[in-house]
């Protein structure tokens, strides 16, 4: 009987002890957490973009680091949106009803949709590190943003690539899922304004056995270069076929040519390029990259990493600015803190220190300049990609500057193909 | 090129007939739709790529002994799942599919917790295609067809000239009366689970040979092979064969003529006809 009761006192100091444990503050910090959401498809076929939330939790250990937002620390509640409308609204239930988030980092254009309406309902800032969709390029939401471009910047990008490469026939070869018709939707008027004519068309179903049939059309009137999208699942097939029947070109992807697409694809996918949202190297992104590549255990730093990271700064300089957290002030918050006028400022402690002497800052994102127009969408550098060697090589660096011209006139056709 | 779709149409249809010969078979002799059994072709060529890329065993005796051990998972899903649903609570056809269904789920994820969401590809180099009359094809593709032929071949012998095909048989057509005239029906069960396995995981090997081995390759299959099965006749395994054959090559054909993202639809569509016509399916007795 002693035993018995001796027994369930420990179990009771144990379930105490065990208690303050999770519920204690992060040393140096005595007050309440504030949780921010991060809403991304960690399981099924888009599962490779969630490496990206490696930038956001780098982002948070900074920001707690130099003592949290208005003196508390961030903690960062996931979701599994599975890539899946319904699992994604599930999951943005949970983050806004239980958790309580005044901001939701993700998710990616597949879900991005789904999500949104219940955002702005119950005014919670939504901000996507991932969803390029040029579905979103004229959406002017209060609580809707993006720290990544949209598919008009990175399908100009490509074509630019392909013009500078002095290409004139080109394939398109693209999945009929959102993601990639939305790129596609870009790539053929930035074919037509750069003077590349499409000589093979293909948009296919994702997840086939074979792609034989569709490549031979693709490649029927010999194209100097192939525009593409395709998950590491699908890309394992295709490109093993496309080995298969010897059909040659030059491939260019999009951002989905990640380290899981190599690791799916390789070596069938030797010297197949891409163009994609990535930061231009410099001390600082070095320094960043240094830390990714700590933490994973591997080298590179995954696409849409330093995005994620962006999109945590934001949201937490814009609480600091709106000295309250409240998804409402949050959201009104961000374009002062992101946006021209203001100091230039890097990192979070340079932007809370001048934000608590009342200036005004401008956050420069890993990224690039992170200033948010009227429809919540920046346009960020781009990388220019190569698999060789096992491995995702940079060949250089794209942004506004080298290929504005032509990103403006696909602006105005594409502008005219959408109404 | 219609020539070459054609060819590409009999290489996907020739892996996609070992899977809806196996999974005729097992609905013939079991009565039920097993939902499992996509997942079980991919549990199959996972354990090939275990024994071939984890262990480095050569591909061939890595197939053999994924067929073996897929073998035996089906036969504990009867044994731990089928059976005992069927004698304690009487389980029907609908029940049983719903279990299995179930069984699918735990597979998968049970894929996932081990080889994680990566898509897997074997020890074999990507080889060429080389002509071949009017098509394309690879050595390996060509092999993969060959086997395919022999073991449908194998498949019919067994059926029509053993004692087993025979029990086979009886069981299937009617298993009281089989059992009254002395025949082990559950030893002929437990063979046919795992007979249907053995050509489920030799089905996904050849499928991740052509491709690569992913954990959503079974349920995304299963669909076709359904249609491959009802379009042959329900039950009916050289329908089966006949259907995936025509399914194959309606998808690869659908393609050439730029067509490529209805190229499922299509074939359903195929099927939908087929079946107002001959509401039993190509080949039903």
């Amino acid at each position: 009987m002693r035993k018995k009761s001796m027994l369930k006192k420990m179990g009771l100091f144990v379930f105490l002890l065990g208690l303050s444990l999770v519920t204690a503050p992060a040393p140096g910090m005595a007050a309440d957490p504030i949780p921010i959401g991060i809403l991304l498809p960690y399981t099924g076929p888009l599962g490779w973009v969630a490496a990206c939330q490696a930038g956001a939790d780098i982002a948070r250990d900074e920001i707690n680091a130099a003592g949290g937002v208005l003196g508390r620390p961030i903690q960062i509640f996931i979701a599994d949106d599975e890539g899946k409308s319904d699992s994604a609204i599930a999951g943005e239930e949970k983050l806004i009803n239980i958790h309580k988030v005044p901001a939701i980092v993700g998710p990616t254009s597949v879900t991005f949709r789904s999500v949104m309406p219940i955002a702005i309902k119950n005014k919670v800032v939504q901000i996507s590190p991932t969803a390029g969709t040029t579905a979103l390029d004229f959406v002017k939401e209060k609580y809707v943003f993006r720290t990544v471009s949209s598919d008009l910047v990175m399908g100009t990008g490509m074509v630019f690539e392909a013009t500078k490469r002095g290409y004139k026939k080109a394939a398109i070869f693209f999945g009929d899922d959102e993601s990639a018709q939305s790129i596609r939707g870009v790539v053929v008027p930035a074919c037509k304004a750069a003077g590349i004519s499409i000589v093979g068309d293909v948009t296919f179903t994702q997840r086939q056995t074979s792609y034989r049939s569709e490549l031979l059309s693709a490649f029927k009137n010999k194209p100097e270069v192939i525009f593409f999208e395709a998950d590491p699942q699908t890309g394992a097939v295709i490109f093993k076929q496309w080995t298969e029947l010897k059909l040659g070109g030059d491939w260019i992807g999009t951002d989905f040519v990640s380290d899981q697409f190599l690791q799916a694809t390789w070596p069938s996918s030797k010297g197949v390029g891409a163009v994609q949202p990535a930061a231009k190297m410099n001390p600082r992104n070095e320094a960043f990259a240094k830390e990714v590549e700590k933490r994973r255990g591997k080298p590179g730093v995954p696409v849409f990493t330093v995005n994620a990271y962006d999109a945590m700064m934001i949201i937490a300089l814009a609480i600091e600015s709106a000295k309250k957290v409240d998804g409402e002030a949050l959201a009104e918050n961000i374009r002062k803190v992101a946006n021209p006028p203001g100091t230039k400022v890097y990192s979070f402690t340079e932007g809370a220190k001048l934000l608590r002497q009342g200036k005004k800052i401008d956050y420069e994102g890993l990224a690039g300049p992170q200033n948010f127009d009227q429809y919540g969408n920046v346009v960020t550098s781009l990388g220019i990609f190569k698999i060789e060697d096992n491995q995702r090589k940079v060949l250089g660096y794209l942004d506004e500057n080298d290929f504005g011209s032509l990103l403006e006139k696909v602006r105005e056709l594409y502008a005219t193909q959408k109404k | 090129m219609l020539a070459l779709s054609i060819g590409f149409g009999i290489i996907t249809g020739g892996v996609l007939a070992l899977a809806a010969l196996g999974l005729s078979l097992l609905f013939r002799t079991v009565k039920f739709i097993n939902f499992s059994f996509g997942d079980v072709l991919a549990l199959g060529a996972y354990l090939a790529f275990f024994f071939n890329v984890t262990l480095g065993l050569p591909l061939l005796p890595s197939v053999l002994l994924g067929m073996l051990f897929t073998g035996i998972v089906g036969m504990v899903i009867h044994k731990v799942v089928v059976k005992p649903l069927k004698e304690t609570v009487k389980a029907g056809p609908l029940t049983l599919l719903i279990a299995t269904m179930g069984v699918a789920f735990i597979i998968r994820n049970l894929i996932l917790i081990v080889w994680g969401p990566e898509p897997k590809m074997y020890n074999v180099a990507t080889q060429e295609a080389m002509k071949l009359g009017p098509f394309l094809i690879t050595p390996i593709q060509l092999t993969a067809i060959l086997i395919s032929v022999l073991i449908m071949v194998l498949i019919y012998l067994l059926l029509q000239y053993t004692k087993m095909g025979k029990m086979i048989r009886a069981t299937a057509d009617n298993i009281d009366l089989a059992r009254i005239r002395g025949i082990r029906t559950e030893s002929v069960v437990v063979w046919t689970w795992i007979i249907s396995s053995c050509l489920a995981s030799l089905a996904g090997v050849m499928l991740g040979l052509m491709g690569a081995v992913d954990s959503h390759m079974g349920i995304e299959m299963l669909l076709v092979i359904f249609a491959s099965v009802i379009m042959g006749g329900i039950g009916n395994p050289y329908g089966a064969v006949a259907g995936a054959m025509i399914i194959g090559i309606t998808m690869e054909v659908s393609s050439s003529f730029a067509l490529s993202e209805y190229k499922s639809a299509i074939a359903y569509l195929l099927m939908g006809v087929i079946l107002l016509l001959r509401p039993k399916g190509l080949f039903a007795r």
